[in-house]
C-alpha cells in the first residue's frame, strides 16, 4: 500500500510463508493498522446506534467534509515529516476564501479564480518557508505569526463575507456536484475525486521519487541530509508551498461550497489537521509518517465527529474531541520515542 | 532500596563513605550472574540461551562481531531491556530489572558511549544528580557536594574541576565524570560499552588507571571493546559472543589474539592490511593554506592512487581537516582544488558535485537519518544514480545495497529495517557503505575514523575496499587516531598539532614513536594532560 518504502516492515520468513500472520501483524502492530481497526469498528457502531450514519447522504456530506481536511493533512504530512509545521493553514480558509471569491466576482470565469487561490497559497507558503529558513525561526513561531497576519487580512479585505455574484454552474459543482457514478456504490463527490486524486500523486511522490525521500532525509537528520548534497532549504520550502497551495485548494472547495467566502471560515481548522497528522503516526521529531496513517486519522476523526453530532451530544464536544485527539497522538509518539531506547 | 537511599540520600551518608570503601562484595564473589538469557527482537535473535558472571574486583571483557548481541547483554544489566527469557542474580539473589533505576539500586553502573550526563550541570551536580546531599535545613548543601566530588575525583587519580559545566569537557573527561557518578553510588560493578572509541591514547592510559584503582577496590568491571591490544592490557577474563551465543568465556592470559578472532568470526582472518603497492599519479586534492574552524594553514595534497593519513591526538584537529575542505564546517581562508577545480567554502553540495566525498566521525550527528531504513541511508547521497527523472527504481536500489550489505556484512534482518535498530558497528558500517555506493562519481574520499566500533573482521574487509579504490585511481585521505591502521594502510602520513600540520612522514619513515613523537612535541605529557585541558 502506500507506506514509505523507508519504513516498510519487511515480513519475516514465517510471515513470507503465511501472508495471514503478516496481515494480523500489520493490523495490530503498525500505527496504520490500528487506525484502521478502530476506523471500522467505529463504522460499525455508529452504523448499530444511528440509522441516519449509513445513510447515503450522511456518508456524501461525511466524505465531502473530510476531503478538504485530507487534501490540507496532506501538505501537512509532508510538512511535519520535514519536521517543519504549518499553523496558518485555518486562517488561510478565511484569506483565500474572500480572495478567490472577489476574484471570482470580477472575472466571471472560473480558473482565473481558481489561479488567484493558488497563487496565494504559493505566496503565503514563500513568506512562511522565507522566514523560517531564511531568518532561521522555528516554524511554529513563524506560521503561528502568520495565523494571525493572515487572519487579520481576511478581516481587513470584507467586514464579514464575500457573496457569490458571478453565478458560475462550474463554481458550485466543485464543492457540492458528483463526478460519476460507481455502479452499485452511488454517485461520487468532487471533492472526494480531487482528495483522492492528491492523495494518489502524492502517495507516489513521497515513495517513489527522489524528493520524497529528500523529505524523510531532511526530517530525520538535516545535517547528514546537507553532508550527503540534499538541499535542505530547497526541499523545506516546496514542503511549505505544497502545504499553502493545497490550503488553498481546499478552501476554494469551502467557498464553493458554503457558496461565499467568509472571514471566520477556518477557525480550529489547523487542529483539525495537525492533529490528524500526529494520530497518523507522523513525528515531531522528523523523519517519520506516512500518508495513509493520515488519511485513515483524517477518516476516524470525521467520523468521530459525524458520529457526536448523529448522537445527538453537544457538539462543542467537537473542540474538545479534537484536543483530546491532539493529546493522545502526542503520547502515543513520545511513547514510540522512548521505546526506541539508545546505543 | 535502603542503599541507594544510604547513598544517595542525606549529608551523613555522603560523609561517611570517604576513604573506607563502602563494603563491597568480597574479591572473587560472584556479583552477577545471567542464566539462559534469551532476547528477540523482530527478525533477530540478539541473544540466545546466554550465560554469562561477573566475579568481585575482576575486569571482564566482552568480545565479539558487530551484532552479536554485547550491547543487547548491558541493556539488559541496565534494565532497559527485558529479556525474554533467563535470570539475572546480583549478589546471589534472582532480581528483575523493570528499568535503570532498578538496576542502579543494585549497585550496578552502566557507562554507554553516548553519556547520559546534563552538559548544563556542573561536574560536581552531575556525580550527585539524582542524590543531592542536604544542609540540615534541607538545603542542596553545595559545599559538601564540592568537596565529595573532589575527593571521588581524587580516589581515581583525577583534578577535574568540579564547578565546570560538563559540556565543556572532553569525552574522555565526561566519563571519568560518570564513573565517579557511579562511586557516589557505591556501584559494585561498572559496566563500559565501548569506552575508549573516542579516546586518544593517552586518554586510555587514564583510564586504565582508574580501572585499576576500581579493581582493588573490588569493584567489577564489564568491559566492551573492539580493540584487541586493550583487552590484554586490562582484562582478567573475556568472553566472546558470537550471533547472540556465548561461545566461551576464558582467562585472558591463556588465549592469543588469534584465538580470540577465531572464536569472534568463526574462521581464521588473513592479513588484516592487505595493502598492494600504489600506482600514484597526478594530484587530485589541494587544499592551500586553509584556515577556519580551529585550523591554521593547511597545506595538503591527495594524488591518484594515494592513500594519504592523518594523524593527530584527540583535539588536534585531524576530523576538522575533512570537515572543513568538504565544506561542513566554516572554512574562514586558503583554497581548496579537486582535479584543478576550485571547491566553495561552506557548501558541501558543491563538494560533492565536483567529486569529493566525506564521511564524518560523529554517527549519529551528521552521518545516520535514524528513522530511516537501512536502505535508504546507504543511498542517500547516490540517490540520483537509481533515479530517472526523479523516479526512484527500488528494484536496481535495493540491489545496489544489499550488495554492499552483504559484502561488508551487514547485520540486519532486512534492508527495510530502520537504521536506528542497528548495533553500533553494523550502524558505522551503512555509513561507509554510503560513500561506497558513490564511489564512481567520487574523485577523492575522505574518510574519518571510518573503522569507529567496528570488528575485527569487518575491519580488514573496509581496509581492503580503500586500497581497492586508491588502486582505480581514487585518492583517500584518512583521518585517525588508531596507529596501527594509519601505518598500515596510509602511502604517506601526516600529523597534526593543535589545528596545524606538524610532520609528514613516508610510509617507509613512519614508525609508531616518530607518530607519537610528532603529535605530542611542545605538549605535557598526555596522562597528566588530559584531565586538566579545556575541552578544545
Ligand atoms: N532495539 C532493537 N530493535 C531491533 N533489533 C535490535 C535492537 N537492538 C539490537 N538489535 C539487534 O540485535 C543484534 C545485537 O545487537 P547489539 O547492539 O547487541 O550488538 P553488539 O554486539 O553491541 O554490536 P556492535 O559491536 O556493533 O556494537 C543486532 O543484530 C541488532 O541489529
Ligand atoms: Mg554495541
Amino acid at each position: 500500500m502506500e507506506r514509505a518504502p523507508a519504513l516498510d516492515i519487511e515480513p519475516t520468513a514465517r510471515e513470507r510463508a503465511n501472508p495471514l500472520a503478516g496481515a494480523v501483524r500489520w493490523l495490530f502492530r503498525t500505527q496504520e493498522g490500528i487506525l484502521l481497526v478502530v476506523l471500522i469498528a467505529l463504522c460499525l457502531l455508529l452504523a448499530r446506534l444511528s440509522p441516519v450514519f449509513a445513510s447515503e447522504r450522511n456518508i456524501f456530506v461525511l466524505l465531502s467534509q473530510m476531503s478538504m481536511t485530507a487534501i490540507v493533512a496532506i501538505g501537512m504530512t509532508l510538512l511535519i515529516v520535514a519536521r517543519e509545521i504549518d499553523l496558518s493553514v485555518g486562517s488561510m480558509q478565511a484569506f483565500v476564501g474572500v480572495v478567490a471569491m472577489q476574484a471570482l466576482n470580477a472575472t466571471e470565469h472560473l480558473l482565473a479564480g481558481l489561479a488567484v487561490a493558488l497563487l496565494a497559497g504559493v505566496a503565503v507558503g514563500l513568506v512562511n518557508a522565507g522566514l523560517t529558513l531564511k531568518l532561521k525561526i522555528n516554524s511554529f513561531i513563524v506560521t503561528l505569526a502568520m495565523f494571525s497576519i493572515v487572519r487579520g487580512l481576511a478581516y481587513t479585505f470584507t467586514a464579514a463575507s464575500v457573496q457569490n455574484h458571478h453565478k458560475l454552474e462550474s463554481f458550485r459543482a466543485i464543492g457540492t456536484g458528483f463526478a460519476f457514478t460507481l455502479p452499485g456504490i452511488g454517485r461520487v463527490p468532487w471533492p472526494v475525486v480531487i482528495a483522492a486524486a492528491i492523495f494518489a500523486l502524492f502517495a507516489v511522490i513521497l515513495n517513489k521519487t527522489t524528493f520524497g525521500r529528500a523529505v524523510y532525509a531532511v526530517g530525520g537528520n538535516p545535517r547528514a541530509a546537507e553532508l550527503s548534497g540534499i538541499r535542505v532549504d530547497l526541499i523545506k520550502t516546496l514542503c511549505f508551498v505544497i502545504t499553502s497551495v493545497l490550503a488553498a485548494l481546499a478552501a476554494f472547495i469551502l467557498i464553493s461550497r458554503m457558496n461565499s467566502g467568509q472571514n471566520n471560515a477556518g477557525f480550529g481548522f489547523e487542529l483539525q489537521v495537525i492533529g490528524a497528522v500526529l494520530l497518523g503516526g507522523a513525528s515531531l521529531a522528523g523523519g517519520q509518517g506516512t500518508l495513509l496513517g493520515t488519511l485513515l486519522a483524517v477518516l476516524l476523526l470525521g467520523t468521530l465527529n459525524n458520529g457526536i453530532v448523529l448522537l445527538g451530544i453537544n457538539s462543542s464536544w467537537q473542540v474538545a474531541v479534537n484536543g483530546l485527539v491532539i493529546v493522545i497522538a502526542v503520547l502515543l509518539d513520545a511513547r514510540r520515542r522512548r521505546s526506541l531506547g539508545q546505543d | 532500596m535502603a542503599r541507594r537511599d544510604e547513598a544517595a540520600g542525606e549529608g551523613t551518608a555522603v560523609s561517611d563513605t570517604r576513604a573506607s570503601a563502602p563494603p563491597v562484595a568480597a574479591p572473587g564473589r560472584v556479583v552477577l550472574a545471567m542464566e539462559g538469557i534469551r532476547k528477540t527482537f523482530p527478525g533477530v535473535v540478539a541473544l540466545d540461551d546466554v550465560d554469562f558472571e561477573v566475579r568481585a574486583g575482576e575486569v571482564h571483557a566482552l568480545l565479539g562481531e558487530n551484532g552479536a548481541g554485547k550491547s543487547t547483554l548491558i541493556k539488559i544489566v541496565a534494565g532497559l531491556y527485558r529479556p525474554d527469557a533467563g535470570v539475572i542474580r546480583v549478589d546471589g539473589e534472582p532480581v528483575e530489572f523493570r528499568n535503570p533505576a532498578d538496576s542502579l539500586e543494585r549497585r550496578i553502573k552502566v557507562v554507554y558511549q553516548e553519556l547520559d550526563l546534563v552538559p548544563g550541570l556542573s561536574v560536581a551536580e552531575n556525580v550527585f544528580l539524582g542524590g543531592y546531599p542536604r544542609t540540615s535545613h534541607g538545603l542542596v548543601d553545595f559545599a559538601a557536594m564540592r568537596r565529595r566530588t573532589t575527593e571521588l575525583l581524587g580516589e581515581l587519580g583525577l583534578t577535574i574541576d568540579p564547578d565546570r559545566p560538563v559540556g565543556e569537557l572532553r569525552v574522555a573527561q565526561q566519563q571519568l565524570v560518570e564513573i565517579a557518578r557511579a562511586l557516589s553510588r557505591h556501584a559494585q560493578l561498572i559496566v563500559m560499552d565501548e569506552p575508549t572509541s573516542a579516546l586518544s591514547s593517552g586518554e586510555v592510559d587514564i583510564l586504565f588507571g582508574v580501572i585499576a584503582r576500581l579493581q582493588e577496590r573490588g569493584v567489577a568491571i564489564v568491559y566492551v571493546s573492539h580493540k584487541l591490544d586493550e583487552i590484554y592490557r586490562i582484562a582478567d577474563r573475556v568472553t566472546v559472543f558470537r550471533d547472540g551465543k556465548r561461545v566461551v568465556t576464558e582467562a585472558a592470559a591463556a588465549t592469543t589474539p588469534r584465538q580470540l578472532v577465531a572464536w569472534m568470526v568463526g574462521r581464521d582472518l588473513q592479513d588484516l592490511f592487505p595493502k598492494t603497492a600504489p600506482e600514484i599519479g597526478r594530484p587530485l586534492l589541494e587544499a592551500r593554506g586553509v584556515s577556519g574552524s580551529g585550523l591554521h594553514g593547511i597545506d595538503l595534497t591527495v594524488r591518484a592512487g594515494e592513500v594519504v593519513g592523518i594523524f593527530g591526538l584527540m583535539g588536534a584537529g585531524i576530523n576538522t581537516v575533512g570537515r572543513v575542505l568538504f565544506g561542513a564546517s566554516e572554512r574562514a581562508g586558503g583554497t581548496v582544488a579537486l582535479d584543478g577545480q576550485a571547491i566553495r567554502p561552506n557548501t558541501p553540495r558543491d563538494a560533492i558535485a565536483k567529486g569529493l566525498g566525506l564521511l564524518t566521525e560523529s554517527r549519529k550527528d551528521d552521518g545516520l537519518v535514524l528513522p530511516l531504513s537501512v536502505r535508504a541511508n546507504m543511498t542517500l547521497a547516490s540517490l540520483s544514480r537509481f533515479a530517472n527523472l526523479s523516479w526512484i527504481h527500488g528494484r536496481e536500489e535495493a540491489r545496489a545495497a544489499g550488495q554492499w550489505v552483504d559484502r561488508l556484512s551487514i547485520k540486519t534482518p532486512s534492508l527495510a529495517q530502520p537504521v536506528r535498530y542497528l548495533s553500533g558497528g553494523n550502524q558505522q558500517k551503512v555509513l561507509m557503505a554510503r560513500w561506497l555506493l558513490r564511489q564512481h562519481n567520487l574523485k577523492v574520499l575522505m574518510l574519518a575514523e571510518p573503522t569507529r566500533g567496528i570488528d575485527v573482521g569487518s575491519k580488514a574487509e573496509i581496509y581492503r575496499l580503500i586500497d581497492e579504490m586508491a588502486h582505480g585511481g581514487m585518492g583517500i585521505l584518512f583521518m585517525s587516531t588508531e596507529i596501527p591502521e594509519i601505518l598500515g594502510i596510509a602511502d604517506r602520513i601526516l600529523v597534526m598539532r593543535e589545528g596545524r600540520i606538524t610532520a609528514e612522514l613516508t610510509r617507509a619513515e613512519a614508525t609508531q614513536e616518530r607518530l607519537v613523537a610528532a603529535a605530542a612535541v611542545g605538549r605535557a605529557p598526555a596522562s597528566a594532560g588530559v584531565a586538566q585541558e579545556a575541552g578544545d
